[in-house]
């Protein structure tokens, strides 16, 4: 085994962020430099790749992906350290950089736990392993005689061990992760499973944490990306001299992306207002009023059958009253507190990125083929950016950036404006659903089917297609991604007949992404809505109706749970009046977490305002690492799928985005915040499922259900705004 | 042109081009402040809120050259880690972030309230966080963390 | 942006004439709602004059009968003021409504009025108040003052000084926010002094704020909410925009003005 470098020579020569758990601060260091990495094993099949033990008894992770302020930045090493058996204090953690941590895909899907902590989990394993092995040997006595513990292998019986550091103190194990390489007992956890604080905390209330808008290389200049006011615009011509006023200012202009740097950050900002362009329009959008009528109309890409089972055509025909309801969730945004912004460094042959994306190894490969450089003189460091809860416009600033540092030589820092953000972030794709239904003489849904009228992903489209290299005319493949938006489109209880068809549209109205949960925030509000619906014919209480066709012992508890939250007691629907309650439930991708949301809500029938008071939520993601970070992740999904419920649809016309800011596209503020009561499910002996989407997944349908009891109306389009509840009431018996 | 403010204390002397420049520029260029946040530009979310004599505002509404004469205090004047401020204390306690990038926003508007009114109702922190955005949904905690600071409590 | 001359007045008078100097010179009073408006290329002023150093233009008192108060109070002045609290109630209670901490720190009486954005505040309660706005040059009733959508009265190198008010015998404020903004996406003051009645309305109107007469009369019959039972305010002279259509509009005009009566009432 070699000694590939000391952490001193790598604190020197990198710029990673690095987190160091045993700091009295979250210590950030934050070291920009030329990369000499030699030596940094990658390959995510080998322990080397996730983890170094160093001479001083410290241990260095490698994570591929990334805290979005969701808490991995403590629930990772907690499973190391538990794994490795060795305190807290002593773990650092490196996330997302492309030459030191291993490619352990994006950080989206809830996967950061799941896939990427466990992960890790199984490199400690196989290190602690070789480590025991080691020591057994040095002190003499059998592997079945030593246990690593306290950040040593010492003898089971008592008596001096050896730390690890001294056992393998910077060099490599060469060793393959493996999976069979035994891990602890959760009965014996001591890290794993405690609500411990994050260690970026101090620093975000100090207000001295490192964002990446924080970030100053040697030699930046400041850019602002000038973007068409339409999509797809072209650019006939560019006064240079409009911004000869400001000092410094310069033009970048590569066929249609046009841009504008300068040292002065204010300068570059009133040189990007001030600079005057010709650009030639295009309608090209269909505008979100005809968004919904578009999606019936195609152009298709295909049907296809999700799910056949039994003989739901049939039995719906032969059914004397079949309910049937469509449901429609509009454009969103993500909608990041803080505007995209990325630093670049594109010189002789080489770029450097430092990005708050949640793809770093994913766009290595996207930035190598636009700037037309080889993957490995590529180089992606993530730094913290403002929270995204799917691809926002990180990677496109960081793609604006590198274009204008090619341009101009030096390193440049693109922040987008808040307009860009609202404009220009790809968005949260629209979702159709159609649902058709009957009841049995039992009194149970005999037979469902699920219509949906959705854009179709583009097979193996490795990225978002980015703005900036597509405007200035370099090749990078097209299509759509969208994220898994098809899953949990049929009903989570047992029905004999269900049938659940997609229609897949070709285009999107506007460049789409995952966002959040993608699609199942939709296709639940449709399928629990539409089961509240089913409930209330069989004039049964919601709660018992659902539990009446649930099998699986794990979604049973979350619903009674929930219930309990909010000491829910049985009646058919809608009540008496005042405040309405509704249910809704999820099994996560039809495999993953079990999430029940029981809420409370008035309806003001003048105004048309629904005031939520209470949001219950009963919620089981298998082992909790950090329940406390947990708690936050299913704290966050809520309020979050609130405001996207109540509040948020992108206005766009046939040129662009018109909710270009937070008074054209409002979301939740405090006056509506309602009291949150929640109740979580730790199960140690389960895998982890994590936590950043399921949770939100329930929440609209449980708001609409809550309105409909309040009220008698039936909500089907999102946003549920003041003037759309009004004038459903208004029709009373008609849908919202 | 050149303008003269106090900011954490110290009388500051900026250079300036443009009368027009926001004080958060200023802030979080000129002077290495970067505690207070770029949002929006437009006064809409509060990233940007510092307390100028002693009253929470959007620096990235006020111009450079409107700043003459007055105390700053910016999140890093607010208090630190040896002596944290008690709404600074108790979000750590209430572990009331996520992202973070709102945060700025909510312990300035929210240091400020106290200041004025030291026992609030939970009604009064909501509106008074009104102008606040996050997106994260850490609200409720940031609630519990104001209340904590007072000395209050959430049911 | 764009480049514009900064003042900073020491006087009402130096004031005057700093604007009288550039033709579309614009006054700072706070920078609430000017600044963002500049930033977004709605107005570009060749010069911005800041009140903000002008010292007896901040104040409020009680003269007489006459609520006094200067136009670069801030909303928090007004808002926390024992003075208003005592003498026109409701009038504190709207100013504390208005915008968040952060803006009522440095949004004013004097700039609220003088812009006349159709969706602020304090035209309503002046024009129900039947405030007198008084400038360095005349003094104006608030129903002559506010002209439309931005517009006021105000001539070139006029400085609105101070607005007086006359208490009235019952008087309420109810907004309907922007959720958004927190902007009055509808506001109705109601104040009844005597026989006179006036039911002033922010936010709604195509024209900025208006007077409901239809309202206005049927409570002069009886003030009470009843009495506006089946009223419905005329939607053709709504605002229709993103966040609420004009028949919305008009709907909640109809409910916050009974809503407004109510409250004056105690109810």
């Amino acid at each position: 085994m070699n000694a590939p470098f000391s952490r001193r020579a790598f604190l020197k020569s990198t710029g990673a962020l690095v987190v160091a758990l045993g700091a009295p601060e979250a210590g950030f260091a934050q070291v920009a430099g030329a990369a000499g990495l030699a030596g940094r094993v990658l390959d995510p099949a080998l322990v080397d790749a996730y983890l170094a033990l160093h001479p001083d008894g410290s241990v260095t992770i490698y994570c591929g992906k990334v805290d979005l302020g969701t808490g991995l930045r403590i629930a990772i090493p907690q499973m190391a350290a538990e794994e490795l058996g060795i305190g807290l204090e002593k773990i650092r953690l490196i996330e997302g950089d492309t030459a030191l941590t291993p490619d352990q895909g994006s950080t989206a899907g809830s996967t950061g736990v799941p896939r990427g902590g466990v992960q890790i989990r199984q490199a400690a394993a196989t290190a602690r392993e070789a480590l025991m092995r080691l020591g057994a040997e040095r002190l003499g006595i059998s592997l079945g005689e030593v246990e690593a513990k306290q950040g040593e292998v010492r003898p089971k019986q008592g008596g001096a061990g050896i730390g690890f550091g001294d056992l393998i103190g910077d060099r490599q194990f060469a060793l393959k992760l493996d999976p069979k390489a035994p891990l602890r007992n959760p009965d014996d956890y001591i890290l794993v499973g405690k609500p411990l604080r994050r260690p970026d905390l101090p620093a975000k209330v100090f207000g001295t944490h490192p964002y990446i808008h924080n970030l100053r290389v040697d030699g930046m200049l400041h850019g602002r990306t000038v973007r068409p006011p339409a999509v797809e615009a072209r650019l006939v011509s560019v006064d240079e001299s409009s911004i000869a006023h400001i000092p410094g200012a310069k033009v970048v202009r590569i066929e249609n992306f046009l841009g504008v740097v300068a040292d002065d950050e204010w300068d570059a900002v009133r040189a990007s207002r001030a600079l005057k362009a010709d650009w030639e329009m295009r309608d090209s959008l269909v505008g979100n009023e005809a968004v919904r009528q578009s999606m019936r109309a195609g152009p298709f890409e295909s049907d296809e059958t999700l799910m056949k089972k039994g003989d739901a055509p049939s039995v719906l025909a032969a059914a004397g009253d079949r309910l049937r309801a469509e449901f429609y969730w509009p454009v969103q945004t993500h909608g990041s507190m803080g505007p995209s912004c990325a630093v670049a460094d594109v010189r002789d042959g080489k770029a450097t990125i430092w990005t708050a994306s949640q793809a770093t190894h994913r766009f290595r490969f996207a930035f190598a083929h636009f700037l037309g450089l080889p993957d490995e003189a590529v180089r992606l460091i993530y730094v913290d950016g403002a929270g995204c809860y799917g691809m926002n416009g990180h990677d496109d600033a960081a793609a604006d950036a590198a274009l204008m540092s090619r341009a101009v030589g030096r390193p440049v820092r693109v922040q987008w404006m808040r307009e860009d953000e609202h404009r220009f972030d790809p968005k949260g794709p629209p979702q159709l659903l159609a649902l058709e239904g009957a009841l049995g003489d039992d009194g149970k849904i005999a037979a469902w089917r699920t219509q949906m009228w959705i854009p179709k992903a583009t097979a193996s489209l490795p990225n978002v297609p980015l703005l900036g290299p597509q405007a200035a005319g370099a090749k990078q493949p097209l299509g759509l991604s969208t994220g898994l938006i098809s899953q949990n489109a049929s009903p989570p209880y047992a029905v004999q007949n269900v049938e659940v068809l997609a229609h897949w549209l070709k285009d999107a109205p506007l460049r789409p992404s995952n966002i959040r949960a993608p699609g199942k925030i939709a296709n639940i509000f449709a399928v629990e809505s539409f089961t509240d619906e089913l409930a209330v014919k069989a004039r049964e209480d919601s709660l018992a109706f659902r539990l009446a066709s649930l099998q699986d012992p794990r979604g049973i508890e979350v619903l009674e749970r929930a219930a309990a939250l909010i000491a829910w007691q049985p009646r058919p629907s809608p009540g008496p009046g005042g405040i309405g309650r509704g249910l809704a439930y999820v099994h996560y991708k039809d495999s993953e977490n079990y999430v029940a949301i029981a809420m409370e809500a008035e309806v003001d029938r003048e105004t048309g305002v629904i005031r939520v008071r209470r949001v219950a939520c009963a919620h089981d993601c298998g082992l909790m690492v950090n329940p406390d970070g947990v708690k936050a992740q299913v704290e966050g999904n809520i309020l979050q799928t609130l405001s996207r419920s109540l509040f948020e649809e992108i206005k766009f016309d046939r040129r662009g985005v018109t909710s270009a800011d937070w008074a054209s596209y409002p979301i939740l503020t405090f006056p509506d915040v309602p009291e949150l009561l929640i109740d979580l499910v730790q199960r140690p002996h389960e895998p982890p499922l994590g936590a950043g989407e399921a949770a939100s997944a329930p929440v609209a349908a449980a708001l609409a259900n809550a309105v409909h009891d309040a009220c008698g109306v039936r909500l089907r389009t999102v946003p549920f705004t003041r003037d759309r509840v009004r004038a459903a009431l208004a029709g009373e018996g008609k849908s919202g | 042109m050149s303008y003269t403010l106090t900011v954490n204390g110290r009388e500051r002397r900026v250079e300036s081009g443009d009368p027009d420049q926001p004080l958060l520029y200023v802030l979080r260029n000129a002077l290495g402040f970067t505690g207070p946040k770029f949002g929006c530009g437009l006064g809409q979310c509060g990233a940007c809120t510092v307390i100028a004599d002693g009253a929470p505002i959007r620096s990235c509404q006020l111009p450079i050259s409107a700043t003459k004469g007055m105390k700053i205090t910016t999140i890093e004047g607010l208090g630190t880690a040896e002596k944290p401020h008690p709404v600074q204390a108790a979000f750590i306690a209430e572990a009331a972030a996520q992202c973070g990038y709102c945060t700025n926003g909510m312990v300035m508007t929210s240091a400020a309230l106290i200041a004025q009114n030291p026992k609030p109702s939970l009604d009064e922190i909501k509106q008074a966080l009104a102008g606040n955005l996050c997106r994260c949904g850490t609200h409720d905690r940031v609630l519990r963390a104001v209340l904590r600071a007072t000395g209050g409590q959430k049911k | 942006m764009y480049a514009f001359e900064y003042v900073r007045a020491n006087s009402v008078r130096g004031a005057a004439s700093a604007l009288a100097k550039h033709e579309d010179g614009k006054i700072l009073a706070g920078g609430h709602t000017l600044l963002p408006t500049m930033k977004q290329r709605l107005a570009s002023p060749s010069a911005l004059v800041d009140l903000g150093s002008i010292k007896d233009l901040a104040g409020i008192e009680q003269r007489g009968r006459s609520l006094l108060i200067g136009a670069m109070t801030t909303h928090a002045a007004v808002a926390a003021s024992d003075v208003v609290k005592t003498s026109i109630p409701a009038l504190a209670e709207m100013a504390h409504m208005i915008g968040d901490p952060a803006v009522r720190n440095r949004g004013t009486i004097g700039g609220s009025i003088a812009n006349n954005d159709p969706a602020a505040d304090y035209p309503a309660a002046c024009l129900a108040l039947n405030a007198i706005i008084v400038t360095n040059q005349r003094k104006i009733p608030a129903g002559e003052f506010f002209k439309g959508l931005y517009e006021t009265a105000l001539e070139p190198g006029e400085i609105i000084v101070r607005i007086a008010f006359k208490p009235p015998s019952r008087a309420a404020y109810m907004k309907f926010r922007n959720p958004a903004s927190r902007f009055a996406l509808v506001g109705v003051f109601v104040a009844k002094k005597g026989s006179d009645i006036r039911v002033a309305v922010t936010g709604a109107g195509n024209q900025g704020v208006f007077r409901w007469k239809a309202a206005e009369e049927a409570l002069a019959k009886r003030f009470n909410p009843k009495s506006l039972d089946g009223l419905k305010a005329d939607a053709g002279i709504m605002n229709a925009d993103i966040h609420a259509s004009a028949d919305y509009r008009a709907h909640l005009v109809a409910v916050m003005t009974q809503r407004a009566v109510a409250k004056a009432l105690g109810k």
